[in-house]
């Protein structure tokens, strides 16, 4: 990984600053296997920097952005990168202070203390992934307010009051406007530092497709790049809703056509069919069929080693 | 086959085909194809969107213009399209390899255009062409020497004679009618004549005389005796016999305030597309995070046995845990319209106001009504443009039209009472209006008593307790500020906190959302 940050242009200093980072928090035996190897990287080098030196000087960060801007894997990725074990929280309505902390439990015949991921991660210096922050009630997340401050505490009433081991950092993502999601509060978003993820610019998704996809012929990357901007304006218009606008369904995608789909069938299934609404279908069906033609095959868009 | 013959579905199809090619939403596109079935032609769709990328095309639409003032325009049209196909496709080829496989076979043209052209140059070459072999002058007029048909035959085959449609919507280029303060009205009418003559002018009415009937003798009391109601859908009332060119003239106006409505709506497609979409999401957040599945505390229902002993210490039945269910349906929301003619100038920006909010509240299943209010002759007339069970219809908003005077107190008094039939538990009322209720028809207390005018501090005083008694049935009504400045203490006396005023149109989803969301706030509580 470190490689990669290298290719990506991320000074020398900071990437000496991550190896040593990684030398003072070896990891324990157990937890090494939830040090992430992630498929995809992350490209945008401005992106890195702000969220390496963060993570460095111990803040913690969220990550805001709307769909497909890559929160998710630049989070995994950033794991990665610092070779931190990784504890992934998805927050939804209900996620209360017992799911997130930890709750009594009955165990050998007396009631003990079960412990939630917030804690683990806590104890084991690890990285803690809460995802879709803002769709837990404000309210129930009051309980991370000392967690996520210089406080660094977690302290469960009736059991002990932990250390957050210094190595612990949270990183939260966040999207503005699916049903469901909300405001953060104040209180919330100023024990983070916040990072604003782009969208995915079009030559960035062409480098993700070409390292995804070596053999895949350069025209149809960018014409296949061109189709999700495409989509992407038509979200923006709110011309359609943003179910179409899926870059793990056109990754998917691609890999369909490498094993034998045609273009049409695999872009179908992968992306027209996102939408539940048969007329958005059709529009997203009408940009696809003006640009690509549906009967290609693998033999067409990927280069003749891979076939 | 016509333009209204085409589904609306496969209208916006083409749209979105052309804005997607043009990649640009920010216009409403005039060319769009279609095949013989009515079906979208996706080819020159494309090509029609592509003629926006790469020309000026305000200086097409402007040889458009020139070509639409002759009867064969739609044949020219197709010949200068024609002529700019292989161009377009030559250029978009690179972009879009698939085009190859679509195109049709190319047509022969004389009109010879190429790549390296600047928009000014096509549009010129095409004038001296459309001159050369046409001899179209430009200004609907005809060289001499063409004026025999057969010489002006066409060399290839227009659009339609090879099966396809191609329409070219033109929109409302008029200018902003001017009111000059006519009525039409005799006072020496009868009470039938008047509704009458209000059919012909408003639209078809809705209740028969006695159902009216009733109505004014439950409503038109106190401030507001002896005056009258009229409750209307605006379906159009054909004029028979003899009818005044001044009817005939209203006409023509109304028609151009209503295309022009729809027009300053299109102009600003983009803006107003981003206000319904961020009105919507908040609502929708809002509904979702309100009023949500609850538990509560009930008479009857599931045992909760932590409070089962109140039952037999204090006497409390309500030891029973009921999940009440909230959902959108619940809510109900009525837009009233100040249609009076003190909102005249702004016509367009309230029916472009009125139509964001009906159709953010669609979006979201929330029921909505939209109707506006004037007064005429001592009538107020209601008319209804969509209703609850039928939200498809708030395009009709556009056909708002402002005349004559407004007794707010009445109208809102009206909405309020077509409001408490409504079935749903929560209703909303919003109301856009200048508040400076005026009406010529004076507040009376018997047949005899001469009266006093209702306007100034008499008619807000009116109005204010219309509001209140609403709110007090449990109705919020909320104001959405459409006037001068210098009115605003008016509404902050009448609506007290509960009204905005719009400063910055893109500021408008958010500043209405918080008001909308407040109000659904309080249904949770």
């Amino acid at each position: 990984m470190l490689d990669f940050l290298r290719q990506e242009g991320i000074e020398e200093s900071l990437i000496s600053r991550i190896e040593q980072y990684r030398k003072d928090f070896p990891v324990k035996e157990n937890d090494l296997s939830r040090i992430p190897c992630p498929k995809f990287k992350y490209y945008g080098s401005e992106i890195w920097k702000l969220a390496i030196t963060a993570i460095l000087s111990g803040e913690n960060i969220l990550l805001v952005g709307p769909k497909a801007t890559g929160k998710n894997v630049f989070a995994e990725n950033l794991s990665a990168v610092f070779a931190r074990p990784e504890w992934d929280i998805s927050f939804y309505l209900n996620t209360d202070a017992a799911s997130l902390i930890g709750t009594d439990t009955f165990r050998n015949g007396e009631v003990s203390f079960r412990k939630g991921p917030i804690t683990c991660c806590a104890e084991a210096g690890g990285f803690g992934v809460l995802d879709e922050i803002n769709m837990a009630k404000n309210e129930s997340l009051a309980v991370l307010h000392a967690t996520l401050d210089f406080r660094r505490i977690i302290d469960v009433p009736g059991y002990s009051r932990i250390r957050l081991a210094p190595s612990t950092r949270f990183i939260a993502t966040m999207n503005y406007g699916y049903a469901g999601t909300r405001e953060l509060n104040e209180a919330l978003a100023s024990r983070f530092m916040v990072i604003n993820m782009p969208i995915i610019s079009g030559e960035n998704l062409e480098k993700l497709l070409r390292q995804q996809y070596p053999t895949l012929r350069e025209e149809y990357a960018s014409q296949l790049t061109a189709l999700f901007e495409e989509i992407r304006r038509k979200c923006e218009s709110s011309e359609i809703s943003t179910k179409a606008l899926d870059l793990r369904g056109l990754l998917a995608a691609v890999n369909l056509v490498y094993n034998g789909l045609d273009m049409f069938d695999a872009l179908n299934i992968g992306i027209i069919n996102k939408s539940f609404d048969d007329f958005e279908r059709t529009l997203v069906e009408d940009i696809v069929s003006a640009r690509i033609d549906g009967k290609l095959r693998k033999a067409d868009i990927f280069s003749a080693e891979s076939v | 086959m016509k333009n209204q013959n085409i589904p609306d579905l496969q209208k916006r199809r083409a749209d979105n085909i052309i804005w997607n090619c043009a990649n640009d939403y920010s216009f409403a596109p005039d060319f769009k194809a279609y095949d013989s079935s009515g079906e979208v032609d996706l080819y020159w769709n494309i090509i029609f969107g592509s003629a926006r990328r790469h020309y000026e095309y305000e200086k097409l639409e402007k040889l458009f213009q020139m070509l639409d003032k002759y009867k064969n325009a739609a044949e020219y049209e197709s010949v200068f399209w024609d002529a700019l196909e292989p161009v377009l496709f030559e250029t978009e080829l690179s972009g879009r390899p698939v085009l190859e496989r679509m195109r049709p076979e190319p047509q022969e043209t004389e009109l010879r255009l190429s790549a390296e052209m600047t928009t000014d140059e096509i549009v010129e070459h095409a004038k001296a062409f459309f001159y050369e072999r046409y001899g179209l002058y430009g200004d609907g007029k005809v060289r001499l020497k063409y004026r025999l048909p057969r010489l002006r035959r066409l060399s290839v085959d227009s659009f339609l004679q090879r099966g396809r449609i191609v329409i070219h919507e033109g929109l409302y280029h008029g200018e902003t009618p001017t009111w000059n303060g006519e009525l039409g009205l005799s006072t020496r009418m009868t009470a039938a004549q008047l509704r009458e003559f209000l059919e012909t002018k408003f639209g078809k009415a809705i209740y028969p005389p006695e159902r009216i009937q009733q109505l004014e003798k439950e409503l038109c009391t106190g401030n507001h005796k002896f005056t009258h109601l009229f409750y209307t859908r605006g379906e159009v009332v054909e004029l028979h016999g003899v009818t005044s060119s001044f009817e005939m003239h209203q006409r023509k106006r109304q028609a151009e305030v209503v295309a022009n409505n729809r027009a300053v709506y299109q102009k600003n497609l983009l803006r107003n597309r981003l206000q319904i979409t961020r009105l919507s999401t908040g609502i929708m957040n809002s509904i979702l995070l309100h009023l949500q599945p609850g538990q509560v505390k009930a008479g009857a229902g599931m045992l909760h046995a932590p409070l089962a002993w109140r039952a037999a210490k204090l006497d409390d039945e309500k030891v029973f845990m009921r999940t009440e269910n909230m959902n959108a349906g619940d809510i109900s929301v009525d837009i009233l319209l100040d249609a009076s003619h003190s909102q005249f100038t702004r016509a367009a920006q309230i029916s472009s106001q009125a139509y964001i909010i009906s159709e953010s509240l669609r979006r979201c299943h929330v029921p909505c009504r939209v109707m506006s209010f004037c007064s005429m002759s001592g009538f107020t007339v209601l008319k209804l443009f969509s209703d609850y069970a039928s939200p498809g219809d708030n395009g009709h908003i556009f056909d708002y039209y402002t005349e004559g005077c407004n007794r707010d107190g009445l109208a809102i008094r009206a909405a309020g009472n077509l409001m408490s039939r409504s079935p749903y538990e929560h209703r909303m009322l919003i109301i856009l209006s200048d508040v400076k209720p005026l009406d010529v028809a004076k507040i009376r207390k018997d047949e005899r008593d001469v009266g006093v005018s209702y306007d100034g501090i008499r008619a807000l005083t009116d109005t204010a307790h219309e509001v209140r008694r609403l709110r007090a049935e449990g109705i919020s009504v909320i104001n959405i500020f459409t006037g001068e400045d210098e009115n605003l203490p008016s509404a902050r006396m009448v609506y007290g906190k509960d009204f905005v005023r719009i400063r910055d149109f893109n500021q408008f989803a958010d500043t209405v959302g918080k008001l909308i969301i407040d109000q659904i706030k309080n249904y949770a509580m």
